[in-house]
């Protein structure tokens, strides 16, 4: 089986739609969504998700609202949070009360671009976190990748930000990788495309898709956006 | 080692570490490259203007009641400390072969320091500059210009300097084979504030031999600005663990209490900013927040690990300077000295009044840097109080 991850970024035009978007993607044949928590300094993400969290920030979404929003949804696809490290290690109630509300929301595990594989051994964080690797990724990181088990790992197909994009470079890179790797791999940054999409299935276990439906929320009005991101994921998938 | 204690490390994009292990290596090798250093001098020497005066500042001097001393960084080539860094990193980007700089910039004053070493060897030059900041600083805007840099406005969060290097970082992640990011201050991923602090020390080398030579003796106190910090970490670094007192002053803004300053290090908690981990103005929920000063080099929600480490330790002793404070020693320093301070270092000047030095005692300040950029700052300023 391929898996597909969605990109959601959380607040984004509010909460109530963000909800509704949650629920909505029940109707597909999704293996997980990552959440977005917003971030005042995003810097691996491109203009669109940018945009997103400033106006989320705008009304004081954090993570404590997202939190309490999935506790109440128990949503039946895999959960991660994608943020930065610093809203989630200076969490408003403390690392402690993380954990916990981490697990009563039943996120799978964390995203965050900003923790490198040499700097995951330096942080105080006691849960799953996903591991990147990228097209300039040695073999040499593979045993610590392997040692750590993470939920899946995540192949950054660009140099660059988040966005979307035309060309999808670096694939053979991910089947080298991926013959190594002991966890699935997730392909994502750039993928906008069904023919993206079958390229990275044809060598990867998942594919994770992000601004490109962040893109499609920002052509209609809100009340909109739920069945807009469905109908870019059947699109995407083929359907 | 990447920290500084507990501070520091390489907190950023998996993609940028490849990078970041290329910069390390090329600048463990022109560390112990003699000839690095003969050219590097050279043009500190010839072109910059090293060694800055070591002023003896009489009638600060008399009115204090102690022995000041102005280190004169405004002095050099593009009136700032800046200048050290960028002919340094320069040098170090062409032995990597690259072919393109990059850089952030709040007061310009960076900016302005890497499009000169830029287009002094002959490089493409490109500056990040938040909107907000290109108002304020709009001389500099111009000069980069002259000088065959593009300067790319940045509109993204608040429009200042911590944009402008989150923005400098997503274009290297970009341009990652032929970009060299030249960043201006001793802040971001190791090795950044590595290089940045040992180009900049040669402020408190020759500091130390200039009052050797004078006064036959160590001064008691030596007071520097900081923003990033590192016209600070530079006059700093080679009297740690000295019997110096070291004080660092950080940007009050409005006052500590207003919640509109940039003093990371009173006010800041332990975060992660621009990769790395240090103190950084934020809220409850860890994002981070938009500071005020008066000096635009000054505003910046983190600073460097390094003081993170020093305040931690208590080597250096940290306080702040509101902006009416500063802008009142701007005009001390300049119907006194003669000299007219940028608004940065106006800060560490301002910092006598509260420090009230014990009679005789010598104190040192670093004059980081020209005001002529802040004239307009000034100016406006002035009109408010009419
Ligand atoms: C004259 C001057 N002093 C000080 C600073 C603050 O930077 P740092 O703390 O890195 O010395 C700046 C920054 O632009 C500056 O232009």
């Amino acid at each position: 089986m391929k898996h597909f991850l969605a990109y959601i970024p959380a607040g984004y035009p509010d909460l109530k739609t963000t909800e509704r978007i949650l629920l909505e993607l029940k109707n597909v044949p999704i293996t997980g969504v990552e959440i977005g928590v917003p971030f005042s300094d995003p810097v691996a993400d491109g203009p669109v998700i940018q945009k997103a969290y400033t106006q989320a920030l705008k009304k004081k979404i954090n993570l404590k609202l997202i939190f309490q929003m999935l506790e109440r949804l128990d949503l039946p696809y895999d959960l991660y949070l994608m943020s930065y490290l610093n809203p989630i290690l200076n969490y408003g109630e403390g690392l402690s009360k993380l954990k916990v509300h981490l697990k009563k929301a039943k996120v799978k595990g964390l995203i965050l671009p900003d923790l490198p594989l040499v700097e995951i051994n330096n942080i105080q964080l006691q849960y799953p976190v996903v591991l990147f690797v990228a097209p300039n990724t040695t073999f040499k990181e593979i045993p610590l990748i392997n040692k750590i088990r993470p939920p899946f790992v995540y192949y950054i197909a660009r140099y660059g930000v988040t966005g979307t994009r035309n060309d999808l470079a670096y694939m053979d890179h991910v089947i080298k990788l991926r013959n190594r790797i002991k966890s699935p791999l997730y392909v994502g940054f750039g993928i906008s495309t069904p023919a993206h999409v079958k390229k990275v299935w044809s060598s990867a276990d998942g594919v994770i898709v992000g601004s490109a439906l962040v893109k499609e929320m920002d052509k209609v009005k809100p009340a909109q956006m739920p069945k807009a991101v469905v109908k870019k994921i059947q699109n995407l998938l083929n359907r | 080692m990447s920290y500084f204690k507990e501070f520091g490390g390489q907190f950023v994009p998996e993609i940028l570490m490849p990078a970041l292990d290329e910069l390390e290596k090329a600048y463990k090798k022109i560390r112990r490259d003699k000839r690095f250093w003969v050219e590097l001098n050279y043009y500190l020497k010839h072109y910059a203007g090293r060694p800055t005066p070591l002023y003896f500042a009489r009638r600060l001097s008399d009115k204090y009641k102690a022995r000041i001393y102005l280190k004169r960084e405004d002095l050099l080539h593009t009136g700032a400390h800046k200048i050290n860094n960028t002919i340094g990193q320069i040098l170090l980007a062409k032995k990597m072969g690259k072919t393109r700089i990059i850089a952030e910039t709040g007061a310009g004053q960076h900016g302005v320091a890497t499009a000169t070493a830029a287009a002094l060897f002959g490089l493409q030059c490109v500056v990040y500059m938040g909107e907000e900041d290109m108002e304020r600083q709009k001389p500099n805007v111009r000069r980069m210009e002259i000088l065959g840099t593009r300067v790319i406005p940045v509109l993204s969060g608040s429009k200042t300097l911590k944009d402008a290097i989150n923005e400098s970082l997503r274009d290297w992640i970009t341009n990652l084979r032929t970009t060299y990011y030249l960043l201006g201050s001793v802040v971001g991923p190791h090795p950044y504030p590595l290089i940045v602090r040992n180009f900049q020390k040669i402020i408190g080398e020759e500091t130390k031999k200039q009052i050797k030579s004078i006064e036959k003796r160590m001064p008691h106190y030596i007071l520097a600005c900081v923003g990033g910090g590192s016209n600070s970490v530079g006059i700093f670094y080679p009297f740690i663990g000295s019997r110096v007192k070291l004080i660092g002053i950080q940007a009050a803004g409005f006052g500590l209490s207003t919640g509109k300053h940039a003093a990371a290090l009173l006010k800041g908690r332990i975060g992660y900013l621009h990769g790395s981990k240090t103190f950084v103005l934020q809220d409850q929920w860890g994002q981070v927040q938009t500071t005020h000063s008066i000096s635009a080099g000054l505003d910046y929600p983190g600073v460097g690990p390094e003081h993170a480490f020093w305040k931690k330790s208590g080597k250096v002793f940290y306080d702040s300077i509101k902006d009416n404070e500063a802008l009142d020693a701007v005009f001390e320093t300049a119907q006194m000295e003669g000299i007219i301070p940028a608004l940065e270092s106006a800060h560490a000047i301002a910092y006598l009044k509260k420090l009230k030095p014990k009679k005789g005692s010598i104190v040192v300040i670093n004059l980081s840097g020209r005001g002529d950029k802040d004239l307009e700052t000034i100016i406006k300023e002035l009109d408010k109080e009419k």
